[in-house]
C-alpha cells in the first residue's frame, strides 16, 4: 500500500469517527485531480466543477460505503467517472447547449471557451466525439496517466476492456485529428 | 487486426508489455504493415494527450468548493455516525434542511409530453420546463400535456420475448441510475446508455398496457407515499418492469441533485433509492 493510500484509508475512517477535518484533508488530496477528469469528461469548466461538487458530496454522505479492499483514489475516481456519466446523460435529457464545436481565437467568447476547456479546441473536440465509456478510458489512461489496471479497477471492468475502449477510442482520435505527426519511436527501436 | 493485436498494441504503448513480448511485437510489424500503422496510430495519439498540460482548480475556485463542502459537513458532520441507521432520504434530505428557507417549495408531478426521437428521456423532463403544479396525475389533462399519460410509464407483462427483455433491461438501467449517484454501478455504461434508449422505445410501444384505473391508482399511491415526505420537487417517472414498484424522481432544490427512488405498489411505502 502506498503512503497516499494509506493516508486515505486514516482520514476516511477518522471522518466516519465524525472527524470532519479528515474530510477536508482528503479534498485537498484529491480534488485536483477529481476536477481534471471531470474536465476532460464534461469538457465545459462550469460543469466540470458542478460535477467536483457533487462527486466530494456524493463521496461525503456515502463514505460509509467504502469498502476498503480497495484503494480510496480509486473509489473516489469511481464515484467521479459516475457522476460526469450522469450529468452528461442529464445534460442530454435536458438538451443543454452543446460546447461550440468550432472556436475562433480572435473572438473573446471563443478565446473563453478555449481557457474554459484547456485543451487544444481540436481535440476537445474530438474528445467530445468519443461515447463517454470510451472518453473516460482514455481521459484516465492518457490524460491522467493512470495504468491500464488503474482504469480497469476504477472503471470496474476487465482490463482487456479498457484496453479495448482505450485502442478504439485513439483510433477515433486519430481519425478525427488527421495528421499528427511521426509517433516517438519506441524505446526499444532506439536502442 | 484481431482483438489479440489490439490488447497487444495497447499494452505496447502503455508501456505495460513483458519485455521479451515487446521484442516480438516490434519484430512482427517489421513485415506486418497494418501492425505497425496501428501501432504508430496509436502512440501518436496516446503522445499528442500526454503532452497537453496538466488542468487545476483556480484559487477562487478552490476556494468556493471548499466552502460548499465545509457547509455541508457541518451539517452532516452531526449525522454522520448515525448515517447508516437512517432511511435513505432521510440522510440524503438532512443536509438541505438547513438551508430549507432558501428552497423553493414544490410538490408535483411531471408529465413528459412527446418523446420524440431524439429524447432519450424517458425518466423525467425538467421541472421548470413542463411541471405542472398539482397533486395528482389524474388531474393532469392528457390534452394539456400534449400526450397520453401512459406513455411515459414502462410496462409490465409484455408479450413476446424481445419485449420481456427489454422491459427487464429497462427495469435494471432504472435500478442501475438509481445506484450511480454512489459507486456501485454494476453494469458498464455502454449497456446502460443501450438500455436507455430501450427504454425510450418500449414506452412509446406499450403505451396502452396501463389501464386508466391502474393510473389512478399509481398516482393515489405516489401521493400516498410521499405525504410524509419533506416538501421536495418529485416526479413521477414510471413503473419497474415487474409492476411491482413506482419510480419516482426527487429534486434536491438546494443543489438540483436528482434522486430517484421506488414505492411499493402494494404498500405504497418508499423502499430503497439504492
Amino acid at each position: 500500500m502506498t503512503d497516499r493510500a494509506a493516508a486515505d484509508r486514516e482520514l476516511i475512517r477518522r471522518y466516519l469517527a465524525g472527524d470532519v477535518d479528515a474530510f477536508e484533508a482528503l479534498m485537498a488530496a484529491h480534488e485536483n485531480r477529481v476536477f481534471s477528469i471531470c474536465l476532460r469528461m464534461m469538457r465545459d469548466r462550469d460543469a466540470a466543477l458542478d460535477a467536483t461538487q457533487e462527486t466530494f458530496l456524493t463521496v461525503l454522505r456515502k463514505a460509509d460505503r467504502y469498502k476498503e479492499q480497495a484503494a480510496f483514489s480509486t473509489w473516489l475516481y469511481r464515484v467521479t467517472v459516475n457522476t460526469c456519466y450522469d450529468q452528461l446523460r442529464r445534460a442530454k435529457r435536458r438538451r443543454t447547449e452543446p460546447m461550440p464545436e468550432h472556436i475562433d481565437p480572435s473572438d473573446p467568447q471563443s478565446a473563453d471557451a478555449i481557457s474554459a476547456v484547456e485543451l487544444r479546441p481540436e481535440i476537445e473536440r474530438a474528445l467530445g466525439l468519443l461515447a463517454p465509456e470510451f472518453r473516460s478510458a482514455v481521459v484516465l489512461v492518457d490524460l491522467e496517466g493512470m495504468s491500464l489496471e488503474g482504469a480497469a479497477d476504477t472503471l470496474e471492468v476487465p482490463i482487456g476492456t479498457i484496453k479495448s475502449r482505450v485502442f478504439r477510442a485513439r483510433r477515433q482520435l486519430a481519425e478525427e485529428l488527421g495528421n499528427l505527426g511521426p509517433p516517438p519511436k519506441h524505446p526499444t527501436e532506439e536502442q | 487486426m484481431n482483438d489479440n493485436d489490439i490488447q497487444l498494441i495497447a499494452a505496447l504503448v502503455d508501456g505495460e508489455l513483458p519485455a521479451a513480448e515487446q521484442g516480438a511485437v516490434l519484430a512482427r510489424m517489421e513485415s506486418d504493415a497494418e501492425l505497425r500503422a496501428a501501432y504508430d496510430e496509436q502512440l501518436a495519439v496516446a503522445s499528442t494527450l500526454r503532452s497537453l498540460p496538466e488542468v487545476s482548480m483556480t484559487a477562487a475556485e478552490q476556494t468556493a468548493l471548499r466552502t460548499t463542502l465545509r457547509t455541508q459537513l457541518n451539517l452532516d458532520g452531526a449525522v454522520v455516525a448515525a448515517a447508516a441507521a437512517a432511511p435513505w432520504w432521510s440522510r440524503w434530505w438532512a443536509p438541505v434542511t438547513g438551508l430549507a428557507t432558501a428552497a423553493v417549495i414544490v410538490f408535483a408531478f411531471v408529465i413528459v409530453p412527446n418523446l420524440d426521437e431524439d429524447s432519450a428521456d424517458v425518466v423525467s423532463a425538467p421541472a421548470e420546463a413542463t411541471t405542472q403544479a398539482t397533486s395528482s396525475l389524474a388531474d393532469v389533462p392528457a390534452a394539456e400535456s400534449g400526450s397520453d399519460p401512459q406513455d411515459f410509464l414502462i410496462a409490465p407483462g409484455a408479450e413476446d420475448g424481445a419485449a420481456t427483455q427489454t422491459t427487464a433491461a429497462a427495469e435494471a438501467f432504472y435500478e442501475v441510475t438509481a445506484a450511480s449517484e454512489g459507486a456501485e454501478l454494476e453494469l458498464p455504461l455502454l449497456e446502460e446508455e443501450a438500455v436507455e434508449d430501450e427504454g425510450v422505445a418500449l414506452a412509446r410501444s406499450q403505451a396502452t398496457t396501463f389501464t386508466a384505473v391502474d393510473l389512478d391508482e399509481i398516482s393515489a399511491c405516489f401521493s400516498t407515499a410521499l405525504d410524509s415526505w419533506p416538501p421536495l420537487s418529485t416526479s413521477l417517472v414510471g413503473v419497474t418492469g415487474d409492476g411491482q414498484s413506482i419510480i419516482g424522481s426527487a429534486i434536491d432544490p438546494g443543489t438540483g441533485t436528482e434522486t430517484l427512488f421506488y414505492i411499493n405498489r402494494a404498500t405504497c411505502a418508499v423502499t430503497a433509492a439504492e
